[in-house]
């Protein structure tokens, strides 16, 4: 085995073995939100000045919707174990690329490289659609 | 004059990566002091590997350059050991200087994010590295040592010795070392303040090897105890996709820039990031006086400005 395969066969295995074993210490589930507050203090960190007047988390708690008292939407969202927000609309030009409305919820794509889809699991209807007419406004 | 052979740090460096890595996984499973997360990890291994493999690319291009400098060098060091001592003591010079350009221009930060966007910090974090650095022309910044008169092969070897140092420190396993070595060199906690976002760790402590830099150019903050990191950039990621994670602030600074002024395009590819034409965006300096003011009674502390 010449020195490139070598090293590239390590590097895989490697990777694997590293990986497999986070799986085993049982990193590998998604965290949800506890909770609005949670979303809240969150949204708090990267917005001080925001202040949030309502809200809903999604049905499996991997995202959550806020209203801002200037009439904004923020969402707070879960990758992995940890948490990203973003203002879905007003001030600063369009976020969202529209929004797809399914028996599971919403889908949002984003007009945001690094956060390219954000999605919302609400098996209400009434709640779906609300929140849809709230992100089209 | 015989150039001596040296190994490539990089390549060599890769079980030590992985056994450490699995010491970490088992300290964090006892002490619950250190935690991964599946996907960011494999994320960064990702990142990790496509680096190496993007070095190995751009080796020949940078190398040629470099070498077709040195010969039109001004002084000729030697081989001796002590040379390499000097040689690695202006690399890590040459490194905290790039690697502040790296968070002060948005062009060179457009590589250097990936290595912060992991809201994570342990040792995997250390491997998720740019793949667009040749791009960005971090490799520049190495070539007035080689017009000085150190060998490209030096400086390869210096750098990867340092690339290794560098790779341990990403760790919550280890508090802090005596003040001495704290004093001098770059250590787990230096460090973790570099990773952090909170308003007053941002845009501090680039060193490489030698935390001395930062101290002498006004840059060092040290962690507090009562206020503890949060690891990642300003505006979060909101995907582990590889190519997402290497390419996402490139695509923004195209978005950015297109259709604007050539004077406001040259503000967004090389003015500082979060720098926009109609401040509706924030800096680290704008984000810092925010804080500031909402907390007057930090004036003065470091990583501080001293008026809101
Ligand atoms: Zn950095
Ligand atoms: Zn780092």
């Amino acid at each position: 085995m010449d020195k490139t395969t070598f090293l590239l066969a390590f590097v895989i295995g490697g990777v694997g073995l590293v990986t497999l074993a986070t799986v085993l210490l049982g990193w590998g589930r998604r965290v949800p939100l506890s909770g609005l507050q949670e979303a809240q203090d969150r949204l708090a960190i990267d917005l001080p000045d925001a202040t949030v007047t309502g809200g809903i988390v999604a049905d499996d708690g991997l995202a959550a919707l806020l209203d801002l008292d200037d009439g904004r939407v923020a969402a707070v969202a879960c990758l992995g174990d940890r948490r990203w927000t973003r203002i879905l609309t007003g001030a600063g030009g369009p976020r969202i690329r529209g929004v797809q409305v399914s028996d599971e919820g919403l889908r949002i794509p984003l007009r945001d490289p690094g956060a390219p889809i954000l999605r919302v699991a609400l098996a209400d209807a009434d709640t779906r659609a609300h929140w849809a007419a709230r992100l089209e406004a | 004059m015989e150039i001596p052979d040296y190994p490539n740090i990089s390549e060599w460096a890769v079980p030590f990566y992985i056994v450490t890595m699995l010491v970490e996984l088992g300290i964090g499973w006892f002490t619950g002091r250190v935690r991964y997360e599946t996907r960011d990890t494999l994320a960064s291994l990702v990142m990790g590997g496509g680096s190496l493999l993007a070095g190995a690319l751009t080796a020949g291009a940078i190398g040629t350059v470099s070498l077709w400098l040195y010969e039109h060098r001004l002084f000729t060091f030697g081989f001796e050991p002590w040379w390499i001592v000097l040689a690695f003591v202006l690399d890590d010079l040459r490194y905290y200087w790039v690697h502040r350009f790296g968070h002060e221009i948005r062009w060179l930060w457009a590589a250097h994010i990936v290595h912060h966007s992991s809201q994570h910090y342990n040792l995997s974090t250390a491997l998720r590295q740019t793949w667009t650095s040749f791009f960005a022309l971090w490799w520049v910044v190495r070539l007035p040592l080689v017009f000085l008169g150190l060998h490209p092969a030096v400086l390869a070897f210096c750098g990867g010795i340092n690339l290794v140092y560098q790779y341990w420190i990403h760790t919550e396993a280890i508090r802090r070392f005596p003040p001495w070595f704290e004093a001098i060199m770059n250590t787990p906690s230096h460090h973790r303040v570099h990773h952090a976002t909170n308003p007053r760790y941002l845009d501090a402590n680039y060193a490489g090897t030698f935390i001395v830099w930062d101290r002498l150019f006004g840059t060092f903050v040290p962690e507090d105890d009562a206020e503890p990191c949060r690891y990642g950039i300003v505006k979060s990621l909101g995907t582990f996709n590889p190519l997402r994670i290497a390419l996402h602030e490139w695509v923004g600074i195209a978005r950015d820039a297109t259709g604007l002024s050539l004077r406001q395009r040259l503000g967004y590819l090389i003015g500082p990031p979060g720098w926009s034409h109609d401040g509706s965006r924030k800096t680290s300096a704008d984000l810092k006086r925010e804080h500031l003011r909402r907390h007057p009674e930090e004036a003065g502390k470091p990583g501080r400005p001293e008026v809101a």
